[in-house]
């Protein structure tokens, strides 16, 4: 059972200096997880992917990230709204912020992304979320929903030789 | 009972008497309708209290923490005590994910009655829309062939991680994976392990966060108890009297973990 499948715009990684950086993650932030459980396989110059499609170099697999998701609103009306006004610094207010405070995913994805450059050109991230788990309240319209582009950063690991 | 220490066991390691206790247990609390309850502890984590860490959350004060491990120790610690005051012999076991589902947990009745570790009653009027229903659980359908239960060396890598928000993250990955197979996909309809919201009414709920529990044990054993950020430590678990620091050490808790033990 497959949600909503995202594709990004074209990323530009001509600064990155892909022979030099020891790893490179796909991170997504503000990531939702209200509702449907999900896989998201993530896909490089592939936007006709989908829940059938062959989690393969050849394809432009670059790895999955898992969002165990809320399942859907079981409150009143406004329970599962995330006031971002209420989320604000407040030293006296020893609560938690709202449990559905969007969050943050990556995917290691080195092998992929250099893979990908060297065909050339910019590359676009595909995300395929393929449920795992529901419940009658899921919106299954929208599964994985996120605020911002998807970034792609690369980190590099400093070895002194002699 | 070393040490005055409870010892957390392997589900198929349970003698037949242990077996029973933990039936008898598990049926005691589900036929309690108060904070003493099945229904009670079950809503702690989902529908209707939503309690739970998972991935990282957000305190009021700004901080940014995964509070994955040690709030669901301190969540499987109350409910552990919750069920020995249904029955004092009753200790919780760990489900050693590589086999399957343990039997014990997966036979739908025991000497022709219904058997408590395979399903529950969810009974929640005020939530909107209300759940009155028994629990459902299909393991293994309806989900990709990517998720699936994880093999002992999936699991023995974890050890090798140093870095505990690492490792943390990697577990949680693994248990995710977990309750999306545990739950499964029927028609259309999931199976409760695999949202939030109904995870912890699934019975065999607790003896999977027993299991991640004993991997953070076993990994804390190999790379520190305090092995952990100290912006953690004085984090309260709520709604649980417990601090990060309270629940590092299972000792300090009253528990150990063991593959089994001889007969007592």
């Amino acid at each position: 059972m497959q949600g909503n499948t995202y594709t990004s715009e074209p990323i530009s990684i001509a600064t990155i200096p892909l022979e030099e950086v020891s790893r490179v993650d796909i991170e997504f932030e503000q990531v939702d997880h209200s509702g449907a459980s999900f896989e998201g396989r993530v896909f490089l110059n592939n936007p006709e992917a989908d829940e059938n499609t062959e989690p393969s170099p050849e394809n432009g697999y670059a790895g999955s990230f898992f969002i165990f998701g809320h399942g859907g609103c079981f409150g009143d009306e406004g329970h599962c709204e995330v006031d971002v006004e209420l989320q604000q610094f407040d030293p006296y207010d020893p609560r938690r912020s709202h449990p559905l405070l969007p969050v943050q995913m990556s995917v290691e994805a080195t092998e992929a992304v250099r893979r990908t450059a060297s065909e050339g050109g910019d590359i676009t991230v595909t995300v395929v979320p393929v449920i795992t788990g529901l419940t009658d309240q899921t919106d299954l319209e929208n599964v994985f929903v996120f605020d911002r582009h998807p970034r792609i950063i690369a980190y590099e690991t400093e070895v002194e030789t002699a | 009972m070393p040490n005055g220490l409870l010892v957390r066991k392997k589900v198929e390691a349970l003698s037949g008497p242990e077996l029973a206790t933990l039936r008898n247990a598990y049926t005691r609390m589900q036929g309690i309708m108060d904070n003493r309850g099945y229904n009670y502890w079950a809503g702690v984590h989902g529908v209707p209290q939503w309690y739970c860490w998972h991935h990282s959350g957000s305190l009021k004060d700004g901080r940014r923490l995964n509070l994955f491990l040690p709030w669901h120790r301190a969540y499987i610690k109350y409910f552990e005590l919750a069920m020995r005051q249904q029955d004092t012999d009753a200790v919780l076991p760990w489900w050693r994910w590589y086999g399957g589902i343990p039997s014990a947990f997966s036979e739908e009745n025991v000497n022709g009655d219904s058997n408590p570790l395979y399903k529950a009653h969810i009974s929640r009027p005020n939530a909107q829309p209300p759940i009155d229903r028994d629990t459902r659980r299909f393991s293994g359908q309806g989900v990709p062939s990517t998720v699936r239960l994880p093999t002992s060396g999936q699991v023995a890598a974890l050890y090798n991680i140093t870095d505990f928000q690492q490792f943390s993250d990697r577990l949680e990955r693994i248990h995710d994976n977990i309750h999306g197979w545990t739950g499964g996909i029927s028609q259309g309809v999931g199976g409760d392990m695999g949202t939030v919201a109904t995870a912890a009414y699934d019975p065999i709920f607790w003896v999977h966060h027993c299991m991640i529990d004993r991997v953070w044990y076993l990994w804390q054993l190999k790379n520190g108890i305090n092995n952990i950020p100290a912006e953690y430590m004085d984090v309260i678990l709520a709604p649980f009297r417990y601090t990060v620091r309270d629940v590092l050490n299972i000792n300090a808790l009253g528990y150990t973990y063991a593959v089994a033990t001889s007969p007592t």
